[in-house]
Protein backbone atom coordinates (compact mmCIF):
# COMPACT_ATOMS: atom_id res chain seq x y z
CA UNK A 1 0.00 0.00 0.00
CA UNK A 2 2.81 2.69 0.77
CA UNK A 3 4.64 1.50 -1.78
CA UNK A 4 1.77 2.08 -4.11
CA UNK A 5 0.82 5.31 -2.52
CA UNK A 6 4.52 6.83 -2.51
CA UNK A 7 4.66 5.88 -6.29
CA UNK A 8 1.76 7.35 -6.91
CA UNK A 9 3.09 10.74 -4.96
CA UNK A 10 5.67 10.32 -7.69
CA UNK A 11 3.52 9.93 -10.67
CA UNK A 12 1.10 12.99 -9.51
CA UNK A 13 4.22 14.80 -8.89
CA UNK A 14 5.35 14.15 -12.65
CA UNK A 15 1.76 15.14 -13.45
CA UNK A 16 1.16 18.47 -11.41
CA UNK A 17 4.64 19.68 -12.39
CA UNK A 18 3.69 19.37 -16.33
CA UNK A 19 0.81 20.93 -16.06
CA UNK A 20 2.12 23.31 -14.30
CA UNK A 21 4.62 23.70 -17.61
CA UNK A 22 1.62 22.94 -19.88
CA UNK A 23 -0.87 25.72 -18.63
CA UNK A 24 1.88 28.03 -19.43
CA UNK A 25 2.07 27.17 -23.33
CA UNK A 26 -1.23 26.43 -24.31
CA UNK A 27 -2.48 29.72 -24.06
CA UNK A 28 -2.47 31.40 -27.18
CA UNK A 29 -5.63 32.48 -27.04
CA UNK A 30 -5.15 36.07 -26.31
CA UNK A 31 -2.20 37.45 -28.76
CA UNK A 32 -1.74 40.81 -26.36
CA UNK A 33 -0.44 38.50 -23.40
CA UNK A 34 1.62 35.49 -25.39
CA UNK A 35 5.03 35.78 -25.77
CA UNK A 36 5.92 36.74 -29.76
CA UNK A 37 8.61 36.62 -31.30
CA UNK A 38 8.33 39.82 -33.78
CA UNK A 39 11.87 38.61 -35.69
CA UNK A 40 11.29 38.22 -39.33
CA UNK A 41 12.80 34.99 -39.04
CA UNK A 42 10.56 32.31 -39.14
CA UNK A 43 11.80 30.11 -36.31
CA UNK A 44 10.69 30.05 -33.00
CA UNK A 45 12.29 32.35 -30.12
CA UNK A 46 13.80 29.47 -28.20
CA UNK A 47 14.98 26.76 -30.34
CA UNK A 48 17.47 28.37 -32.08
CA UNK A 49 21.15 29.17 -29.44
CA UNK A 50 22.46 32.44 -29.12
CA UNK A 51 23.18 33.70 -32.54
CA UNK A 52 23.56 37.74 -32.84
CA UNK A 53 20.56 38.13 -34.73
CA UNK A 54 18.00 41.15 -33.09
CA UNK A 55 15.21 38.55 -32.05
CA UNK A 56 12.53 40.61 -30.24
CA UNK A 57 10.33 38.93 -27.41
CA UNK A 58 7.45 41.48 -26.44
CA UNK A 59 5.95 39.84 -23.35
CA UNK A 60 2.54 41.81 -22.17
CA UNK A 61 0.74 41.46 -18.19
CA UNK A 62 -1.72 42.87 -16.46
CA UNK A 63 -2.61 42.97 -12.72
CA UNK A 64 -6.23 43.90 -11.25
CA UNK A 65 -7.37 43.07 -7.94
CA UNK A 66 -4.09 41.23 -7.42
CA UNK A 67 -4.40 38.75 -9.96
CA UNK A 68 -2.17 38.46 -12.71
CA UNK A 69 -3.53 38.12 -16.34
CA UNK A 70 -2.35 35.90 -17.96
CA UNK A 71 -1.75 33.41 -15.12
CA UNK A 72 2.03 33.41 -14.26
CA UNK A 73 3.34 31.30 -16.58
CA UNK A 74 7.36 30.29 -17.89
CA UNK A 75 8.09 31.91 -21.21
CA UNK A 76 11.13 30.71 -23.08
CA UNK A 77 13.53 33.03 -25.02
CA UNK A 78 16.69 32.20 -26.63
CA UNK A 79 19.71 33.77 -25.19
CA UNK A 80 20.87 37.15 -26.36
CA UNK A 81 17.07 37.94 -27.54
CA UNK A 82 15.67 41.65 -26.58
CA UNK A 83 12.97 41.14 -23.91
CA UNK A 84 10.21 43.65 -23.83
CA UNK A 85 7.83 43.54 -20.89
CA UNK A 86 5.02 45.58 -20.81
CA UNK A 87 2.72 45.28 -17.17
CA UNK A 88 -0.30 47.58 -16.85
CA UNK A 89 -1.43 47.55 -13.04
CA UNK A 90 -4.16 49.19 -11.48
CA UNK A 91 -2.16 50.20 -8.72
CA UNK A 92 1.02 52.16 -8.51
CA UNK A 93 4.06 50.11 -8.08
CA UNK A 94 7.46 48.64 -8.85
CA UNK A 95 8.25 46.34 -11.24
CA UNK A 96 11.65 43.85 -10.60
CA UNK A 97 13.20 41.43 -13.34
CA UNK A 98 15.54 39.03 -10.65
CA UNK A 99 18.76 38.29 -11.89
CA UNK A 100 18.93 40.73 -14.51
CA UNK A 101 18.09 43.56 -11.21
CA UNK A 102 15.92 45.67 -13.94
CA UNK A 103 13.30 47.78 -12.37
CA UNK A 104 10.78 50.00 -13.25
CA UNK A 105 7.94 52.26 -11.86
CA UNK A 106 4.65 51.48 -12.65
CA UNK A 107 1.72 54.01 -12.57
CA UNK A 108 -1.99 52.93 -12.10
CA UNK A 109 -3.32 51.82 -15.08
CA UNK A 110 -0.50 53.03 -17.31
CA UNK A 111 1.25 50.24 -19.02
CA UNK A 112 5.17 50.43 -18.15
CA UNK A 113 7.88 48.19 -18.81
CA UNK A 114 11.45 47.85 -18.91
CA UNK A 115 13.39 46.09 -22.04
CA UNK A 116 16.33 43.53 -21.86
CA UNK A 117 19.05 41.58 -23.72
CA UNK A 118 18.21 37.82 -22.18
CA UNK A 119 22.10 37.32 -21.72
CA UNK A 120 22.32 34.94 -19.04
CA UNK A 121 20.59 31.45 -18.63
CA UNK A 122 18.20 30.33 -16.25
CA UNK A 123 15.09 31.14 -14.81
CA UNK A 124 14.05 34.41 -13.81
CA UNK A 125 11.24 36.03 -11.93
CA UNK A 126 9.58 38.94 -12.64
CA UNK A 127 7.66 40.15 -10.22
CA UNK A 128 6.10 43.28 -8.16
CA UNK A 129 7.32 44.73 -5.05
CA UNK A 130 4.16 46.33 -3.20
CA UNK A 131 1.90 43.67 -4.69
CA UNK A 132 4.46 40.95 -4.10
CA UNK A 133 2.94 39.25 -7.08
CA UNK A 134 4.93 36.94 -9.29
CA UNK A 135 4.39 37.92 -12.74
CA UNK A 136 5.98 35.26 -14.93
CA UNK A 137 9.14 33.13 -15.13
CA UNK A 138 11.82 34.13 -18.10
CA UNK A 139 13.26 31.11 -18.89
CA UNK A 140 16.07 31.99 -21.00
CA UNK A 141 18.48 29.00 -22.85
CA UNK B 1 10.47 52.60 -20.75
CA UNK B 2 11.72 53.34 -17.56
CA UNK B 3 14.24 50.48 -16.58
CA UNK B 4 17.32 51.44 -14.87
CA UNK B 5 19.80 48.71 -13.79
CA UNK B 6 20.56 48.47 -9.83
CA UNK B 7 23.17 46.98 -8.01
CA UNK B 8 24.21 43.49 -8.34
CA UNK B 9 23.19 43.28 -4.66
CA UNK B 10 19.71 42.83 -5.30
CA UNK B 11 20.49 39.74 -6.32
CA UNK B 12 18.85 38.52 -2.65
CA UNK B 13 15.43 40.86 -3.54
CA UNK B 14 13.58 38.16 -1.71
CA UNK B 15 13.63 34.41 -1.37
CA UNK B 16 17.16 32.78 -1.51
CA UNK B 17 18.66 33.22 -4.86
CA UNK B 18 17.18 35.37 -7.94
CA UNK B 19 17.45 32.42 -10.47
CA UNK B 20 16.55 29.18 -10.79
CA UNK B 21 18.50 26.56 -12.93
CA UNK B 22 16.91 25.75 -16.41
CA UNK B 23 15.38 22.04 -16.24
CA UNK B 24 17.54 19.49 -17.20
CA UNK B 25 17.01 17.62 -20.64
CA UNK B 26 15.05 14.73 -20.81
CA UNK B 27 17.49 12.52 -22.14
CA UNK B 28 19.21 13.16 -19.17
CA UNK B 29 16.09 12.44 -16.40
CA UNK B 30 16.09 9.55 -18.45
CA UNK B 31 19.31 8.36 -18.52
CA UNK B 32 20.07 8.80 -14.76
CA UNK B 33 15.91 7.07 -13.94
CA UNK B 34 17.39 4.29 -16.12
CA UNK B 35 20.80 3.80 -14.60
CA UNK B 36 19.46 3.99 -10.96
CA UNK B 37 16.95 1.44 -11.97
CA UNK B 38 19.36 -0.80 -13.20
CA UNK B 39 21.65 -0.15 -10.08
CA UNK B 40 19.01 -1.40 -7.87
CA UNK B 41 18.32 -4.67 -8.96
CA UNK B 42 21.98 -5.54 -9.99
CA UNK B 43 22.63 -4.33 -6.13
CA UNK B 44 19.69 -7.07 -5.41
CA UNK B 45 20.88 -10.03 -7.49
CA UNK B 46 24.67 -9.05 -6.99
CA UNK B 47 25.55 -7.84 -3.64
CA UNK B 48 26.77 -9.38 -0.52
CA UNK B 49 25.01 -11.79 1.32
CA UNK B 50 26.19 -11.21 4.85
CA UNK B 51 26.71 -7.55 6.21
CA UNK B 52 29.92 -6.38 4.75
CA UNK B 53 30.56 -2.41 6.10
CA UNK B 54 32.28 -2.27 9.27
CA UNK B 55 32.01 1.17 10.94
CA UNK B 56 34.32 -0.08 13.98
CA UNK B 57 37.15 -1.77 11.95
CA UNK B 58 36.92 0.59 8.73
CA UNK B 59 39.50 2.27 6.69
CA UNK B 60 43.27 3.10 7.24
CA UNK B 61 44.84 5.50 9.81
CA UNK B 62 46.04 8.85 8.93
CA UNK B 63 49.91 9.13 9.83
CA UNK B 64 50.32 9.66 12.78
CA UNK B 65 51.76 13.34 13.18
CA UNK B 66 48.27 14.36 11.12
CA UNK B 67 46.14 12.94 13.74
CA UNK B 68 47.92 14.43 15.78
CA UNK B 69 47.33 17.72 14.98
CA UNK B 70 43.42 17.31 14.19
CA UNK B 71 43.07 16.09 17.55
CA UNK B 72 45.41 18.81 19.41
CA UNK B 73 43.94 21.43 21.69
CA UNK B 74 45.56 24.21 20.21
CA UNK B 75 43.85 22.96 16.83
CA UNK B 76 40.21 22.04 18.61
CA UNK B 77 40.76 25.76 20.18
CA UNK B 78 41.64 27.94 17.11
CA UNK B 79 38.62 25.98 15.28
CA UNK B 80 36.07 27.43 18.51
CA UNK B 81 37.41 30.98 18.37
CA UNK B 82 37.13 31.37 14.64
CA UNK B 83 33.61 30.21 14.73
CA UNK B 84 33.09 32.59 17.89
CA UNK B 85 34.81 35.22 16.15
CA UNK B 86 32.84 34.21 12.73
CA UNK B 87 29.53 34.33 14.24
CA UNK B 88 30.59 37.77 15.78
CA UNK B 89 31.13 39.23 12.81
CA UNK B 90 27.86 38.39 11.29
CA UNK B 91 25.86 39.38 14.00
CA UNK B 92 27.44 42.83 14.07
CA UNK B 93 25.88 42.74 10.31
CA UNK B 94 22.78 41.48 11.24
CA UNK B 95 22.39 43.90 14.12
CA UNK B 96 24.06 47.17 13.29
CA UNK B 97 24.02 46.70 9.51
CA UNK B 98 21.69 48.35 6.80
CA UNK B 99 18.73 46.25 6.37
CA UNK B 100 18.67 45.77 2.54
CA UNK B 101 20.03 43.61 -0.18
CA UNK B 102 23.53 44.08 -0.11
CA UNK B 103 23.61 43.16 3.77
CA UNK B 104 25.42 39.59 3.63
CA UNK B 105 23.32 37.73 6.90
CA UNK B 106 20.44 36.35 4.65
CA UNK B 107 23.44 34.85 2.19
CA UNK B 108 25.53 34.15 5.07
CA UNK B 109 22.22 32.00 6.65
CA UNK B 110 20.56 30.38 3.89
CA UNK B 111 23.80 29.54 1.55
CA UNK B 112 26.97 29.21 3.65
CA UNK B 113 25.49 28.02 6.88
CA UNK B 114 22.92 26.07 5.19
CA UNK B 115 24.29 24.85 1.83
CA UNK B 116 27.56 25.21 2.31
CA UNK B 117 28.60 23.64 5.98
CA UNK B 118 27.04 20.50 4.93
CA UNK B 119 29.14 20.03 1.56
CA UNK B 120 32.27 21.01 3.30
CA UNK B 121 31.13 18.34 5.90
CA UNK B 122 30.77 15.90 2.86
CA UNK B 123 34.10 16.66 1.83
CA UNK B 124 35.50 16.70 5.63
CA UNK B 125 34.13 15.78 7.93
CA UNK B 126 31.47 17.08 10.63
CA UNK B 127 33.01 20.66 11.04
CA UNK B 128 30.09 22.50 12.69
CA UNK B 129 30.46 20.72 16.00
CA UNK B 130 34.01 21.87 15.76
CA UNK B 131 32.90 25.30 15.36
CA UNK B 132 29.45 25.68 16.75
CA UNK B 133 28.71 28.95 18.34
CA UNK B 134 26.02 27.93 20.64
CA UNK B 135 28.59 24.84 21.82
CA UNK B 136 30.96 27.77 23.19
CA UNK B 137 27.90 29.54 24.11
CA UNK B 138 27.03 27.15 26.29
CA UNK B 139 30.60 26.09 27.09
CA UNK B 140 31.63 29.64 28.43
CA UNK B 141 28.21 29.76 30.59
CA UNK B 142 28.51 26.23 32.09
CA UNK B 143 31.93 27.98 33.25
CA UNK B 144 30.18 30.89 34.29
CA UNK B 145 27.89 28.72 36.47
CA UNK B 146 30.82 26.32 37.93
CA UNK B 147 29.19 23.48 36.11
CA UNK B 148 30.64 20.72 33.67
CA UNK B 149 29.37 21.83 30.28
CA UNK B 150 28.89 17.68 29.40
CA UNK B 151 26.81 16.89 32.72
CA UNK B 152 23.81 19.55 32.67
CA UNK B 153 21.00 19.28 35.30
CA UNK B 154 19.44 15.99 34.24
CA UNK B 155 20.31 12.66 31.82
CA UNK B 156 19.63 13.68 27.98
CA UNK B 157 15.94 10.99 27.59
CA UNK B 158 17.21 8.74 24.75
CA UNK B 159 13.67 8.39 23.83
CA UNK B 160 14.49 11.94 22.68
CA UNK B 161 17.02 11.03 20.17
CA UNK B 162 17.11 13.10 16.96
CA UNK B 163 13.22 14.45 17.19
CA UNK B 164 14.58 17.94 18.72
CA UNK B 165 16.44 18.38 15.61
CA UNK B 166 14.00 17.01 13.39
CA UNK B 167 11.63 19.75 15.23
CA UNK B 168 14.28 22.46 14.90
CA UNK B 169 15.40 21.76 11.13
CA UNK B 170 11.50 22.08 10.17
CA UNK B 171 11.23 25.11 11.75
CA UNK B 172 14.16 26.63 9.73
CA UNK B 173 13.24 25.18 6.33
CA UNK B 174 9.79 26.50 7.63
CA UNK B 175 11.27 30.21 7.65
CA UNK B 176 14.10 29.71 4.52
CA UNK B 177 10.86 28.68 2.28
CA UNK B 178 7.38 29.96 3.53
CA UNK B 179 7.92 32.56 6.01
CA UNK B 180 7.14 36.28 4.37
CA UNK B 181 10.16 39.00 4.21
CA UNK B 182 12.34 35.81 5.02
CA UNK B 183 15.52 37.36 3.85
CA UNK B 184 15.20 40.93 6.33
CA UNK B 185 17.19 41.13 8.61
CA UNK B 186 13.97 41.55 11.50
CA UNK B 187 12.97 38.07 10.37
CA UNK B 188 16.40 36.45 10.87
CA UNK B 189 17.03 38.00 14.47
CA UNK B 190 13.91 37.04 15.92
CA UNK B 191 14.56 33.58 14.10
CA UNK B 192 18.18 32.97 15.23
CA UNK B 193 17.81 34.67 18.88
CA UNK B 194 14.70 32.31 19.82
CA UNK B 195 17.31 29.03 18.52
CA UNK B 196 19.79 30.42 20.14
CA UNK B 197 18.04 30.33 23.48
CA UNK B 198 16.39 27.03 22.92
CA UNK B 199 19.20 25.26 22.49
CA UNK B 200 21.18 27.26 25.08
CA UNK B 201 18.40 26.47 27.73
CA UNK B 202 18.32 22.54 26.55
CA UNK B 203 21.83 22.28 26.57
CA UNK B 204 22.17 23.89 30.35
CA UNK B 205 19.34 21.59 30.97
CA UNK B 206 20.46 18.15 29.40
CA UNK B 207 24.72 19.11 28.70
CA UNK B 208 26.14 19.35 25.98
CA UNK B 209 25.13 16.17 24.14
CA UNK B 210 21.48 17.82 23.99
CA UNK B 211 23.79 19.58 20.23
CA UNK B 212 24.80 16.23 19.11
CA UNK B 213 20.98 15.28 18.56
CA UNK B 214 18.97 18.22 19.02
CA UNK B 215 20.76 21.07 17.14
CA UNK B 216 19.33 20.77 13.62
CA UNK B 217 22.76 22.30 12.04
CA UNK B 218 24.95 20.32 13.66
CA UNK B 219 22.82 16.88 13.06
CA UNK B 220 22.60 18.12 9.70
CA UNK B 221 26.21 18.99 9.54
CA UNK B 222 27.09 15.52 11.32
CA UNK B 223 25.01 13.30 8.96
CA UNK B 224 27.04 14.68 6.07
CA UNK B 225 30.21 13.91 7.17
CA UNK B 226 29.54 10.39 7.25
CA UNK B 227 29.77 10.76 4.02
CA UNK B 228 33.63 11.72 3.96
CA UNK B 229 36.42 9.85 3.51
CA UNK B 230 37.97 11.25 6.69
CA UNK B 231 36.42 9.92 9.68
CA UNK B 232 36.60 8.18 13.26
CA UNK B 233 36.29 4.76 14.08
CA UNK B 234 34.58 4.23 17.66
CA UNK B 235 37.50 4.17 19.41
CA UNK B 236 38.39 7.47 17.98
CA UNK B 237 41.05 6.29 15.50
CA UNK B 238 41.27 8.86 12.94
CA UNK B 239 41.05 6.85 9.34
CA UNK B 240 40.87 7.50 5.86
CA UNK B 241 38.00 5.51 5.18
CA UNK B 242 35.10 4.12 2.58
CA UNK B 243 32.12 6.88 3.00
CA UNK B 244 29.90 4.06 3.11
CA UNK B 245 31.86 2.35 6.81
CA UNK B 246 30.78 6.37 7.63
CA UNK B 247 27.16 6.43 6.90
CA UNK B 248 26.72 2.58 8.32
CA UNK B 249 28.07 3.44 11.66
CA UNK B 250 25.41 6.35 12.01
CA UNK B 251 24.48 5.76 15.43
CA UNK B 252 20.53 4.31 15.52
CA UNK B 253 18.31 6.60 17.55
CA UNK B 254 15.12 7.38 17.48
CA UNK B 255 13.33 10.57 14.83
CA UNK B 256 16.75 9.89 12.47
CA UNK B 257 13.93 8.99 10.02
CA UNK B 258 11.75 12.04 10.43
CA UNK B 259 15.43 14.26 10.13
CA UNK B 260 16.31 13.08 7.34
CA UNK B 261 12.64 13.33 5.80
CA UNK B 262 12.36 16.94 6.49
CA UNK B 263 15.58 17.33 4.98
CA UNK B 264 14.65 15.69 1.75
CA UNK B 265 10.81 16.51 1.60
CA UNK B 266 11.79 20.50 2.41
CA UNK B 267 14.06 20.05 -0.76
CA UNK B 268 10.93 18.66 -2.66
CA UNK B 269 9.31 21.42 -1.92
CA UNK B 270 11.20 24.14 -2.67
CA UNK B 271 12.08 22.56 -5.93
CA UNK B 272 7.95 22.15 -6.58
CA UNK B 273 6.98 25.69 -5.11
CA UNK B 274 8.79 27.00 -8.36
CA UNK B 275 6.54 26.01 -11.15
CA UNK B 276 4.40 28.39 -11.97
CA UNK B 277 1.48 26.42 -10.97
CA UNK B 278 2.40 26.28 -7.41
CA UNK B 279 2.97 30.14 -7.46
CA UNK B 280 -0.38 30.85 -8.59
CA UNK B 281 -1.96 28.60 -5.55
CA UNK B 282 -0.10 30.89 -3.23
CA UNK B 283 -1.12 34.16 -4.62
CA UNK B 284 -4.27 32.98 -6.11
CA UNK B 285 -5.65 30.34 -4.39
CA UNK B 286 -8.16 30.19 -1.32
CA UNK B 287 -6.04 30.73 1.05
CA UNK B 288 -3.50 32.99 2.33
CA UNK B 289 0.06 32.41 0.42
CA UNK B 290 1.60 32.01 4.19
CA UNK B 291 -1.27 29.26 4.95
CA UNK B 292 -1.03 27.32 1.64
CA UNK B 293 3.43 27.19 1.96
CA UNK B 294 2.74 25.65 4.96
CA UNK B 295 0.20 23.23 4.07
CA UNK B 296 3.17 22.06 0.96
CA UNK B 297 6.05 22.32 3.26
CA UNK B 298 4.55 19.87 5.57
CA UNK B 299 2.64 17.97 3.37
CA UNK B 300 5.70 17.10 1.53
CA UNK B 301 7.12 16.70 4.67
CA UNK B 302 5.02 14.06 6.03
CA UNK B 303 4.53 12.50 2.47
CA UNK B 304 8.04 11.63 2.05
CA UNK B 305 8.66 10.91 5.96
CA UNK B 306 5.60 8.50 5.80
CA UNK B 307 6.35 6.21 3.04
CA UNK B 308 9.78 6.03 4.51
CA UNK B 309 8.81 4.67 7.61
CA UNK B 310 5.63 2.51 5.80
CA UNK B 311 8.51 0.94 3.71
CA UNK B 312 10.78 0.42 6.74
CA UNK B 313 7.90 -1.53 8.31
CA UNK B 314 6.74 -3.76 6.01
CA UNK B 315 10.50 -4.69 4.90
CA UNK B 316 11.11 -5.21 8.49
CA UNK B 317 8.51 -8.44 8.70
CA UNK B 318 9.85 -11.18 10.07
CA UNK B 319 12.38 -9.52 11.82
CA UNK B 320 10.97 -9.28 14.93
CA UNK B 321 11.91 -5.90 15.33
CA UNK B 322 9.01 -2.89 16.29
CA UNK B 323 8.23 -1.33 12.70
CA UNK B 324 9.50 2.15 14.32
CA UNK B 325 12.64 0.47 15.05
CA UNK B 326 13.40 -1.11 11.60
CA UNK B 327 12.41 2.73 10.44
CA UNK B 328 15.42 3.78 12.73
CA UNK B 329 17.47 0.57 11.14
CA UNK B 330 17.25 2.21 7.87
CA UNK B 331 17.02 5.91 8.48
CA UNK B 332 20.92 6.29 7.55
CA UNK B 333 20.50 5.03 4.50
CA UNK B 334 18.78 8.03 3.10
CA UNK B 335 21.57 10.66 4.04
CA UNK B 336 23.42 9.76 0.28
CA UNK B 337 20.23 10.33 -1.47
CA UNK B 338 19.44 13.64 0.97
CA UNK B 339 23.11 14.97 0.07
CA UNK B 340 22.40 13.99 -3.70
CA UNK B 341 19.23 15.98 -4.13
CA UNK B 342 20.70 18.79 -1.84
CA UNK B 343 24.07 19.16 -4.05
CA UNK B 344 21.11 19.05 -7.34
CA UNK B 345 19.14 21.28 -5.83
CA UNK B 346 21.44 23.98 -4.38
CA UNK B 347 24.66 23.46 -6.32
CA UNK B 348 24.64 26.83 -9.02
CA UNK B 349 23.30 28.24 -5.75
CA UNK B 350 26.24 27.48 -3.84
CA UNK B 351 28.32 28.61 -6.38
CA UNK B 352 26.64 31.63 -7.50
CA UNK B 353 25.05 33.23 -4.54
CA UNK B 354 28.30 31.91 -2.05
CA UNK B 355 30.39 33.84 -4.05
CA UNK B 356 28.23 37.16 -3.83
CA UNK B 357 28.18 36.26 -0.03
CA UNK B 358 31.72 36.54 0.56
CA UNK B 359 32.09 40.27 -1.56
CA UNK B 360 28.99 41.03 0.70
CA UNK B 361 30.63 40.21 3.78
CA UNK B 362 33.33 42.44 3.07
CA UNK B 363 31.52 45.76 3.52
CA UNK B 364 29.08 43.94 6.44
CA UNK B 365 27.38 47.53 7.89
CA UNK B 366 26.56 49.08 4.36
CA UNK B 367 29.40 52.00 4.78
CA UNK B 368 31.25 50.96 1.38
CA UNK B 369 33.83 49.46 3.47
CA UNK B 370 35.87 46.61 1.91
CA UNK B 371 37.68 45.09 4.94
CA UNK B 372 37.98 41.65 3.32
CA UNK B 373 39.37 42.79 0.07
CA UNK B 374 36.41 40.90 -1.49
CA UNK B 375 34.38 43.71 -2.30
CA UNK B 376 35.63 44.68 -5.70
CA UNK B 377 35.39 40.72 -6.92
CA UNK B 378 32.49 39.53 -9.56
CA UNK B 379 31.10 36.61 -9.95
CA UNK B 380 32.42 33.85 -11.58
CA UNK B 381 29.60 32.02 -13.26
CA UNK B 382 31.50 29.31 -15.19
CA UNK B 383 30.85 26.51 -12.82
CA UNK B 384 27.64 27.02 -13.35
CA UNK B 385 27.00 26.73 -16.61
CA UNK B 386 24.04 25.01 -17.97
CA UNK B 387 25.45 21.75 -19.36
CA UNK B 388 27.77 21.54 -16.11
CA UNK B 389 24.94 22.18 -13.41
CA UNK B 390 22.63 19.09 -15.82
CA UNK B 391 25.49 16.75 -15.11
CA UNK B 392 25.89 17.67 -11.95
CA UNK B 393 22.32 17.52 -10.97
CA UNK B 394 21.98 13.96 -12.60
CA UNK B 395 25.34 12.63 -11.26
CA UNK B 396 24.58 13.50 -7.68
CA UNK B 397 21.02 12.17 -7.65
CA UNK B 398 22.08 8.88 -9.23
CA UNK B 399 24.84 8.92 -6.59
CA UNK B 400 22.59 9.32 -3.65
CA UNK B 401 20.58 6.75 -4.86
CA UNK B 402 23.60 4.22 -5.44
CA UNK B 403 24.94 4.47 -2.19
CA UNK B 404 21.54 4.77 -0.35
CA UNK B 405 20.91 1.35 -2.13
CA UNK B 406 23.94 -0.23 -0.92
CA UNK B 407 23.48 0.68 2.64
CA UNK B 408 19.94 -0.50 2.71
CA UNK B 409 20.86 -3.88 1.28
CA UNK B 410 23.72 -3.87 3.50
CA UNK B 411 21.26 -3.33 6.28
CA UNK B 412 18.53 -6.01 5.65
CA UNK B 413 21.12 -8.80 5.27
CA UNK B 414 22.36 -7.55 8.48
CA UNK B 415 18.83 -7.14 10.76
CA UNK B 416 16.57 -9.82 8.38
CA UNK B 417 16.65 -13.48 8.88
CA UNK B 418 18.19 -14.76 5.85
CA UNK B 419 15.56 -16.08 3.90
CA UNK B 420 13.79 -12.97 4.68
CA UNK B 421 16.57 -10.86 3.77
CA UNK B 422 16.13 -10.28 -0.58
CA UNK B 423 12.48 -9.78 -0.52
CA UNK B 424 12.76 -7.37 2.70
CA UNK B 425 14.69 -5.17 0.60
CA UNK B 426 12.26 -4.76 -2.24
CA UNK B 427 10.17 -2.04 -0.39
CA UNK B 428 13.14 0.14 0.49
CA UNK B 429 14.51 -0.40 -3.56
CA UNK B 430 10.92 0.57 -4.35
CA UNK B 431 10.85 3.85 -2.62
CA UNK B 432 14.14 5.09 -3.24
CA UNK B 433 13.11 4.29 -7.22
CA UNK B 434 10.21 6.76 -6.26
CA UNK B 435 12.57 9.21 -4.50
CA UNK B 436 14.65 9.24 -7.54
CA UNK B 437 12.36 9.63 -10.29
CA UNK B 438 10.41 11.79 -8.43
CA UNK B 439 13.49 13.60 -7.93
CA UNK B 440 14.90 13.76 -11.32
CA UNK B 441 10.88 14.57 -12.89
CA UNK B 442 11.18 17.70 -10.48
CA UNK B 443 14.72 18.79 -12.23
CA UNK B 444 13.23 17.84 -15.59
CA UNK B 445 9.98 19.37 -15.25
CA UNK B 446 9.75 21.87 -12.15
Amino acid sequence: MIRRGSCLLAGLVLVLALGGCASGDDDPGDAGTTASASATTGGSASSSPATETEQAVEISVAVTDGKVEPEPRRVEVAKDSQVRLIVTSDVDDELHVHGYEVEAELEAGRPAGVELVADQTGIFEVETHETELELLQLEVR
Amino acid sequence: MTGRVIEQGHLLAHGVGSRDDLPIPFAYALTGAAVALIASFLALGLLWREPRLDPAGAGRPVPSWLARGLDARWFRVTLRLLGVAATAYVVMAAVAGRDDALNPTAGVVYVLLWIGVPIVSMLVGPVWKMVNPIRSLHWALSRALRTDPAEGMSPLPASLGYWPAAVSLLAFVWMELVAPDNTTLPVLRVFFAVYVAVHLLAATWWGSGWFDKGDGFEVFSSLAGRLSVLGRRADGTIVLRNPLDGVAGTPVAPGLFAVVGVLLGSTAYDSFANTPWWVTQLQSGPLSAEVTGTLGLFGAVVIVTSAFAGAAAMSGRGSGLRPLDVGAEYAHSLVPIVMGYVVAHYWSLLVLIGQQTVIQLSDPLGTGANWLGTGGRGIDSSLAGPTLVAVVQVVAVVTGHVLGVVLAHDRAVGILPPRRALVGQVPLLVLMVCYTVGGLTLLFAA
